[in-house]
């Protein structure tokens, strides 16, 4: 295992002049692939994640529940909040879960947890499912947003080690069963505006269990299964937007106006919302939203450079599988698979169908190629969540990463082809658009079978690569450490001054060579959780980084040039050009927009 | 199970049936067959190739009925069986394969259909199944062909001639995967000429015209796609019944 590598810089001047990295040069370089390790119940997270009845027989308890790396101490090193459901007979859950990261204090190579729920002023009690961090006050930490099925909960971080909840003075508690949320900053006012997906209006008196027959006669079966009912012929419960208007009195309590209609964040009808991504689909220098909706189409937001927004899931290819079929989207990935410049994505879905890998052609046009990909026909069996592109061997290509888990205990021992509990997939980007396996096939924790909900990638130990954190359905998580032999890297965090804090809608391009990577900042995960808000990047043999390139979201640009490889980079916008103005030469400059890189 | 006592009940079971006659029990099956009742024509072909086990078209009825029951197991042992005592039986290894892909398992089924093809090369049904699994596994060249010779065909029913637009839609579909638009619209246009309802053929259509730059042709047709859609989904509320 490789020692943490950490370095803070800020501007321009500085990048050249960074310390050295620490990866020791080795002699011939091993194949690259991962290897994943599950070191949940060494590290402390051995907490059984309650995510509903065990044999499913309502829709509620089919979602699972998941949870999001944060530094809420800023001490450096991620911290976890784990989100808890309940059941119907104990409808007050047992509590969210905080664990701080203590480190690795005997050198085992195991960073150990401590749960500080308590002493943090947490612990929601309704039936969570996920939770969106982003520090929405601009005041250096960050902030936690619950969302349950019942009341949200929106946690100002007080910067002192505890939690207050504001959600109902803010306005954003809402009461319905929300699922995902995405924190973005939709109108470029410099802070973060949040957008909630609803699934269903669901009680328990409404609808009924699993083996009742419906008012309708038709009992619900699927592939000869008595199965719970729903999500489709159940009344959908419309998604929510709320942009952030501040602290206009300064009571420390954000004031959030809903605006879903009004800037355009309605679909043609109420569907089921699972999951919800912020990107830049077209390079604008805005964020556009993609929305993943069980048993209907999906949506894309196109935004119209004023924070209001056109949907356009259909023309843009979008909205259906390649054939037109509606799916049924759980998880969201976003990322440049195949490094043409703009942001992918894939969506995972039921099974018997597949998951589905958007090629972004540019000009707002998508193209569905999961079986060219060799995605579609791999994922035909299973029921897929969490979905993420990560470089998992740090060789420059983005890999697949997909939860798998399906929501019906019943079809165990049935011929379906699917099971409940499933081990998840792993696909090695091949760089020429097709996905294939790992020699290896990625260590003894892909080999875990269980109905895994949301993926929560992480650097654990800032070791450069990529570790994962997996939920599971009335399970404990994995927590997947990544032992790989694997290439170089780069990892970077952005501190905004103009731009919010975090720097979320940043883009970070990676410049060796020929080669150019682009990720986005973000916090939201696939589903259901958070993330920090890094850009990372494998570099393979790559030890130097010719140029590396912010564009902030208040449209200001920094590059960095002949930056070392193997170290975490922080970089702050107060030390960059104004907007319209750049530090880098007009030749940078003009091939980056030959690329569509900036506008 | 002693196998006297075996002996004697296969004996006794098919008494009956040896009172009634095989043509009989044969024909028995084939008008229950006929009436769709697939319980009594899987009991009457039992008990036909109980009578006769050296009967193929005994073994390959008793595979249909099997099939039509949704008893997928015994309907791979009766085509299985069927096959083997043929070895030019076309019907059977398409159909096993029939059985296979409706259990999504696609490449036992596509070994089928090649082996049904390998006898009769001009079998609509299974050339279009060919196809149909080969595009699933992306291999779209080999699928092409095979939809290809699927349109070079003469339907002799209508049966064939359903199949025949199938082959269409799906040659269609692959000229949309190799970017060719101009000919997946071209595909779909035809198709939809047939049969307006397709939904599938919809959508390829407004995408297709959408990669052609034909915008507002594009919106059309993807509304409408939608409006399909949502019509043929079929929604019907649930709530829980009234006590």
């Amino acid at each position: 295992m490789r020692r943490k590598a950490l370095l803070c810089i800020t501007g321009v001047a500085f990048a050249a002049a960074a310390c050295a990295g620490d990866r020791p040069a080795t002699g011939t370089p091993p194949v690259p692939a991962p290897h994943f390790v599950d070191i949940a119940a060494a590290a402390g997270l051995d907490v059984v994640q309650v995510s509903g009845g065990a044999n499913a027989d309502y829709i509620i308890d089919s979602l699972g529940t998941g949870g999001a790396w944060l530094d809420y101490d800023n001490d450096g090193d991620p911290d976890l909040y784990l989100v808890q459901g309940a059941t119907r007979d104990a409808p007050e859950g047992p509590p969210d879960r905080l664990f701080r990261n203590d480190g690795d204090l005997d050198g085992d190579g195991v960073p150990h947890f401590t749960d500080v729920t308590e002493a943090a002023g947490l612990g929601d009690r309704n039936w969570g499912v996920g939770v969106a961090v982003a520090d929405y006050d601009n005041d250096g930490d960050p902030d936690l947003y619950v969302t349950n099925w019942g009341a949200n909960r929106l946690y100002r971080n007080n910067g002192d080690g505890t939690f207050t909840d504001v959600a109902a003075a803010a306005g954003v508690d809402g009461s319905r069963w929300s699922t995902s949320a995405a924190w973005t900053d939709t109108d470029r006012d410099g802070d973060l505006d949040l957008y909630v997906t609803n699934y269903v209006e669901f009680t328990f008196e409404r609808y009924p269990a699993r083996g009742e027959l419906p008012a309708n006669d038709k009992p619900c079966i699927w592939r000869g299964v008595e199965i719970f009912c729903g999500p489709r012929n159940l009344q959908p419960a419309p998604d929510r937007f709320y942009r952030n208007d501040g602290d206009p009195d300064g009571d420390g309590i954000p004031l959030f106006v809903e605006v879903t209609a009004q800037v355009g964040l309605v679909p043609i009808e109420p569907m089921y919302g699972i999951a919800v991504r912020a990107f830049d689909a077209d390079g604008d220098g805005d964020d556009d939203l993609y929305v993943a909706n069980d048993s209907v189409q999906n949506l894309f937001f196109v935004n119209q450079g004023d924070g209001s927004f056109v949907e356009e899931s259909i023309l843009a290819g979008l909205a259906y599988s390649e054939r037109g079929t509606e799916q049924a989207g759980m998880g969201i990935a976003v990322g440049d698979y195949d490094r043409n410049g703009f942001i992918d994505l894939a969506v995972t879905n039921f099974s018997h169908d597949h998951d589905t890998l958007y090629r972004n052609d540019g000009a707002l046009l998508f193209t569905d190629v999961s079986f060219p990909a060799g995605l579609g026909t791999a994922s035909y069996f299973t029921l897929g969540w969490g979905i993420e592109f990560l470089d998992l061997d740090l060789d420059g290509w983005q890999d697949l990463y997909v939860c798998h888990g399906h929501v019906y205990p019943q079809i165990d021992g049935r011929d379906t082809g699917a099971s409940f509990r499933a081990t998840d997939g792993l696909y090695r980007n091949a760089g020429d658009g097709t996905l294939t396996s790992f020699p290896g096939g990625g260590g003894p924790g892909m080999s875990i079978k269980e109905a895994s909900r949301a993926l929560l990638p992480v650097d654990l130990e800032g070791d450069g690569d990529l570790d994962l954190l997996v939920t599971h359905v009335n399970a404990p998580p994995s927590l997947l450490r990544n032992d790989g032999e694997l290439g170089n890297w780069i990892s970077v965090g952005l501190r905004g001054t103009r731009s919010n804090a975090d720097g979320i809608g940043a883009r970070v391009y990676v410049i060796v060579g020929e080669t150019r990577q682009l990720r986005e900042i973000r916090r939201e995960a696939s589903y259901a959780g958070s993330v920090l808000p890094r850009a990372h990047f494998g570099l393979g043999d790559a030890t130097t980084i010719d140029r590396l390139v912010v564009r902030w979201p208040s449209g200001a640009i920094t590059m960095l040039t002949e930056v070392e490889a193997n170290r975490f980079i922080l970089i702050d916008e107060g030390e960059v050009a104004a907007p319209g103005e750049t530090a880098m030469d007009a030749e940078t400059l003009e091939e980056l927009r030959s690329l569509g890189y900036i506008r | 199970m002693c196998p006297i006592i075996a002996s004697l009940l296969v004996v006794l079971l098919a008494l009956p049936a040896a009172a009634a006659g095989y043509d009989e029990i044969f024909e028995r099956g084939r008008s229950a067959m006929r009436a769709r009742n697939f319980a009594t024509a899987t009991e009457a072909f039992q008990q036909a190739v109980d009578l006769r086990p050296d009967e193929v078209d005994a073994w390959f009825r008793l595979g249909l009925a099997r099939s039509a029951n949704d008893e997928d197991d015994a309907a791979i042992a009766a085509y299985r069986k069927a096959a083997e005592m043929d070895p030019q039986h076309a019907k059977a290894r398409n159909n096993l394969g029939n059985v296979l892909f409706r259990r999504d398992a696609y490449e036992e089924a596509l070994t089928w259909y090649t082996r049904a093809l390998e006898i009769e090369p001009d079998y609509m049904l299974a050339r279009y199944h060919q196809g149909w699994v080969l595009r699933h596994y992306n291999r779209n060249e080999e699928a092409e062909a095979a939809f290809g010779h699927c349109l070079q065909l003469t339907p002799q029913s209508s049966r064939e001639q359903t199949t025949r637009f199938d082959c269409l839609f799906f040659a269609g579909t692959l000229r949309f995967r190799a970017e060719d638009y101009e000919a997946a619209a071209r595909l779909m246009e035809q198709v939809l000429a047939a049969n307006g309802g397709h939904v599938e053929a919809r959508y390829y259509l407004g995408m297709s015209y959408r990669r052609l730059g034909r915008i507002d042709e594009a919106r059309e047709q993807l509304e409408l796609h939608r409006r399909m859609t949502r019509a043929v989904r079929k929604d019907t509320p649930v709530e829980k019944a009234k006590p």
